[in-house]
């Protein structure tokens, strides 16, 4: 069966031209034959392309950083996952990959894989979601990445597909009488690490119908202190859940802390998935999981 | 220098001293109101800012001034025993050891992660110097300040490899926590881990300032001080355990803050003099206001974000150093 589609793949590529793209991504112009062996680095570079059905074109996946998305596991399991962290050089050159997809901006710095420019000049073209190296991050910046990937994998009909999926997520918000104050909290129990003003965590407690008390801080995420949360009052303390940053030892420190616990532990919260507070397939999903808990808030005052 | 008026200034500061504490209560991440701060002396706690300034803000300003006078002390110790002005606390291997311990319980290793982080710290701290002083000769009792010097500085190398091992085989995202811890914070402050720290940096303080014309002998070199009367085995042994104490207290609240030992004893023997009369109450008092001042700008300088206590610590240590330095020529 798989001679016989390898057969038939080689006939029609001799017959047809396999298509090109040519797109700039993150500074850096992208264009060749469509990929056909990809490795993707972090989850939701991975999830987007299982998402736009690659599965079967990729090679390699590495850096998860919680459980991959229920509907994504049996494709994403047949895949090797070439490391924990960051696969070595060594590792995606053997896996004989000809397109790398990263997500954040350390896949391609020397602690990951290396500079995008080297291995450009070695043949392997690579794209880097473009969350990384635009000044506005929102849910645009999102379906930039997916129209773009599907440009570059030549599934474009896909990418619509996943376009409107999301924006009929988007659409099933319920409006809120109050604009609450919401905290999301990620890991760091001294100087509680929290969603900043920049990036698309601050875009997802707006677009939830919410205020981010992590505002005023000038980028992604921020350390904060206690003082300024306890000042700002949430009204929704939303704890993300990673492996390595799990929700429970955060809501236990509060729960044993003198002060916080007097003022927090009365305060609703939820629980979130690492990867639906960062940009990805998922991040409507979260949208809608605070909107959600939002609106259940405001119907038991 | 400043002979004639060392005591003035001395009594200055401490005059001084509750100022800086009503400024550390008063500045911060957040603006409180004034009323918060007199409902202090009422002892009443009717609002959130009222909380903030008596559980959160008060065990960090006396925190500051703790390990701030503690790690002055030891760092004049430090330089003292060693007869070296670069010596610090660390350089008998606290801070790594230390360092290696709370790693260890923030990447989740052993036991090490079943005990809280603090007492990881003291642990670790105690048991690198015990290291250090054993491959000194300590056993032996030939313990020269060269071959402590020596050992400290190679226990600590292996120490901080060991760190690096961990943290590089660990999940990289877990990263963050352990750098900051070794920059040195205080938001982790609370009142309950102050006394044991009190007692130690009064007890410390207050047998250095008896015993201030051993020290002083100590300064003139270990064979000279012997000839002088001084007991070299059973001082070296004291003050090692002193600095120790001191340090690895300091390092359990705070983190590895760096610099505060090194700068603070050459800052007062620039203002004070170099005798221990001065040099003792000094170092404590410096090293107090310094760390109080380097905690508010922590909290005020990129509101309400925290910084780490070794970035402001370097940018107000620094300029203070150079332009006394500038000023006194020191050679």
């Amino acid at each position: 069966m798989r001679l016989l589609s390898f057969c038939l793949h080689l006939l029609i590529s001799s017959i047809l031209p396999l298509s090109a793209y040519a797109i700039d991504n993150c500074g850096i112009a992208v264009k060749g034959q469509t990929p056909q062996r990809i490795v993707t680095l972090n989850q939701h570079s991975t999830e987007l392309l299982l998402q736009l059905g690659v599965g079967d074109r990729m090679v390699g996946t590495a850096y998860p950083d919680d459980a991959i998305w229920q509907p994504l596991k049996a494709a994403y399991d047949r895949i090797p996952r070439l490391s924990v962290f960051y696969p070595t050089v060594e590792q995606v050159l053997f896996s004989n990959a000809d397109f790398i997809v990263g997500g954040f901006n350390s896949a391609f710095s020397p602690q990951g894989v290396g500079d995008r420019h080297w291995w450009q000049k070695h043949g392997i073209n690579s794209y880097l979601l473009p969350s990384n190296c635009s000044e506005q991050v929102d849910m645009d910046t999102i379906w930039q990445s997916i129209r773009e990937l599907g440009e570059i994998l030549n599934v474009t009909a896909n990418a619509q597909k996943e376009i409107k999926r999301q924006q009929h997520i988007l659409s099933q918000l319920s409006p809120l009488q109050n604009e609450a104050k919401v905290l999301l909290w990620s890991h760091d129990e001294n100087s509680p690490y929290i969603v900043g003003g920049r990036g698309i965590g601050q875009e997802m407690i707006r677009l939830a119908g919410a205020r981010n008390i992590g505002d005023s801080i000038p980028r992604p995420w921020g350390h904060i202190t206690w003082e300024a949360i306890l000042l700002a009052k949430p009204d929704l303390i939303i704890f993300v859940e990673a492996d390595w940053a799990p929700a429970s030892s955060k809501q236990s420190f509060i729960q044993s802390h003198p002060v916080l616990s007097q003022q927090l532990s009365s305060i609703p919260s939820i629980t979130m998935p690492f990867s639906e507070t960062i940009e990805g397939i998922r991040t409507a999903q979260g949208v809608l999981r605070i909107n959600k808990a939002l609106a259940d808030l405001e119907d038991t005052r | 220098m400043f002979r004639h008026y060392s005591w003035p200034l001395l009594y200055l500061a401490i005059l001084f001293f509750p100022a800086s504490i009503i400024a550390g209560l008063a500045l911060g991440g957040v603006p409180l109101p004034l009323e918060s701060l007199l409902n202090i002396l009422t002892g009443e706690q009717n609002s959130v800012s009222d909380l903030i300034i008596t559980e959160l803000r008060m065990p960090r300003v006396l925190g500051a001034a703790l390990v701030g006078g503690a790690l002055g002390l030891a760092g004049a110790l430090a330089q003292t025993l060693f007869r070296n002005p670069l010596a610090d606390p660390y350089l008998l291997g606290v801070a790594n050891g230390a360092s290696l311990l709370v790693v260890m319980h923030i990447f989740g290793w052993s036991i090490v992660a079943l005990l809280p982080i603090s007492l990881s710290a003291f642990i670790g701290g105690l048991a690198a110097f015990s290291l250090v002083w054993f491959c000194a000769g300590g056993r032996k009792g030939q313990v020269y300040p060269l071959t402590l010097t020596l050992a400290g500085v190679a226990i600590a190398a292996l120490l901080s490899a060991l760190t690096t091992l961990i943290m590089l085989l660990g999940d990289q995202r877990a990263l963050g926590p352990a750098l900051r811890w070794m920059l040195g914070s205080l938001s982790g402050a609370e009142l309950n881990q102050l006394p044991f720290l009190t007692i130690t940096l009064v007890g410390s303080s207050l047998l250095a300032w008896h015993r201030r014309r051993q020290l002083d002998a100590l300064l003139m070199g270990w064979n000279k001080a012997q000839t002088l009367g001084v007991n070299i085995k059973k001082e070296r042994l004291l003050w090692c355990g002193v600095i120790v104490l001191l340090s690895a207290t300091s390092v359990a609240l705070a983190g590895a803050v760096g610099f505060v030992g090194l700068v603070v004893p050459h800052l007062t023997r620039l203002l004070l003099g170099a005798s221990h009369r001065y040099l003792i109450p000094g170092s404590v008092l410096i090293g107090a206001f310094l760390l109080m001042w380097v905690d508010i700008l922590c909290r005020t300088l990129l509101a309400p974000e925290e910084l780490p206590l070794g970035i402001p610590m370097a940018l107000l240590a620094v300029p203070l150093l150079l332009s006394l330095l500038r000023k006194h020529h020191v050679h």
